[in-house]
């Protein structure tokens, strides 16, 4: 049988204006501990592989859930993924709360947001009118 | 023109009035050409660079050379035509496409010698008024006054002329200035800081959050509470030996730092000044040096 690849359409990079715009909306299955200190010890349950199986689980540990620890001031930039704001509305959110200029909110919150993506606490949905135009 | 709140930049003796909402993402270091740029939430809007030439350049050949003077189109349909709405001694291009328009301007400053160049970008309508305005704004310092005025990235000072910018750090939440006095063979002596989210961050004392930032091995002389430009501060007097024919001469590095916690922007500004003085030397700040914090108001236009 032939192997058959997937062509996946390949999208276009996504613009300042495309992240700007885009709703990021927290993971439902993930278990929030926040803590007195404002911190938060978020847990997100994690996929089992398929080749993940008994005897390989006796010499390779498996945790079933994914631990990330934040800081107060990630664990509030997370509570502002509330699925309403877009990433502008969460900088402006930030700057307002801790007394900072748009610039100077932008790349720390998108770089947080960037990382956040990356380990499936929260999801970016696309506002951008223009995606679905020829 | 509409009403814009506009900030005033001043750097390395370059001043411009510009949009406040328009920050800058780009100072020049003290080993580069002079350069500035502002961005909006989403785009590069203005530009600016300037350098020293030995030669006085001749803008309106320039611009007839470049063919500039006839309003022409190219293929991509981006019309290009003169800059007919910019201030006196300013010449330039106006190149329009799409919805926006770019709008390339310089100048030269005949008694410093200095070409000034400036790009607009205007990605959606183009604002005559507040272009002129921006353009108008540019101007240079006067070399005789004894001191020099740094505005940018939410400081605002005036430093002796005798200090050289050596050092720009920017960081998030975090901007460091560092100068070099006359002696150019000691480290910089003099650091101006501005840090944010302090709530976040400083949760012992002044006076101790101070004392982490000093050399190793430093010996504080002094821990004061004084008004430094009607603000709380503390003000702290060490030293620390360098090297042993400094210390068997009875040298040492003497540091005075000063830093206080601005009630009105929320942030804590640092000032620390050093050099090598005979021990237990009384130092002060550098008399010219003023640091403004919640004082300096945007310009409204």
């Amino acid at each position: 049988m032939a192997i058959r690849s997937k062509k996946l359409k390949k999208s276009p990079p996504l613009t300042v204006d495309d992240f700007l715009r885009s709703v990021p909306v927290a993971n439902v299955s993930m278990k929030v501990e926040g803590r007195a200190d404002g911190s938060a010890l978020v847990s997100i349950p994690m996929r089992r592989p398929g080749w993940l199986v008994p005897p390989l689980t006796w010499i390779l540990p498996y945790s079933s859930h994914r631990r990330v620890e934040l800081d107060p001031v990630g664990a509030g930039v997370l509570q502002l993924c509330d699925g309403q704001r877009t990433v502008e509305d969460i900088i402006e959110e930030f700057a307002d709360r801790h007394r900072l200029s748009f610039r100077e909110s932008q790349l720390p919150v998108t770089q947080f947001i960037r990382m956040m993506l990356e380990r499936g606490l929260v999801a970016a949905i696309g506002t951008n009118e223009d995606a679905d135009k020829p | 023109m509409a009403k814009y709140l506009m900030e005033r930049t001043c750097w390395r003796g370059i001043q411009v009035d510009h949009p406040a909402v328009w920050e800058v993402s780009v100072a020049s270091g003290p080993q580069e050409g002079g350069r500035l740029t502002f961005v909006d939430r989403r785009f590069t809007r203005l530009d600016l660079r300037w350098r020293h030439l030995k030669y006085v350049p001749n803008l309106d050949d320039l611009l007839e050379r470049s063919g500039g003077k006839d309003k022409k189109t190219d293929d991509q349909g981006i019309t290009t035509a003169m800059l007919r709405s910019a201030p006196p001694d300013w010449r330039g291009l106006v190149r329009t496409g799409g919805q926006g328009a770019v709008v390339d301007a310089g100048r030269f400053f005949k008694d410093q010698r200095l070409l000034v160049e400036a790009a607009i970008i205007w990605p959606k309508d183009r604002d005559k008024e507040l272009e002129r305005h921006i353009l108008e704004s540019i101007t240079l310092h006067t070399t005789d006054a004894p001191a020099r005025h740094w505005r940018a990235l939410g400081i605002d000072a005036q430093v002796d002329r005798q200090f050289e910018l050596v050092q720009n750090n920017a960081q998030v939440g975090r901007v460091n200035w560092m100068f070099q006095g006359p002696d150019r063979h000691t480290p910089p002596q003099l650091m101006i800081e501005r840090l944010a989210m302090v709530d976040c961050w400083l949760k012992e004392p002044l006076s101790e959050w101070i004392v982490t930032n000093l050399p190793l091995h430093s010996q504080v002389l002094r821990d004061e509470g004084i008004t430094f430009d009607r603000h709380t501060a503390r003000r702290l007097l060490s030293q620390s030996k360098v090297g042993t024919v400094s210390a068997l001469t009875g040298r040492r590095m003497v540091r005075v730092d000063v830093a206080w916690q601005c009630e009105q922007d929320l942030r804590l500004y640092h000032i620390a000044y050093c050099c090598m003085a005979r021990r237990g030397t009384e130092l002060e700040l550098p008399g010219e040096l003023r640091v403004d914090c919640c004082q300096s108001a945007p310009v409204v236009k």
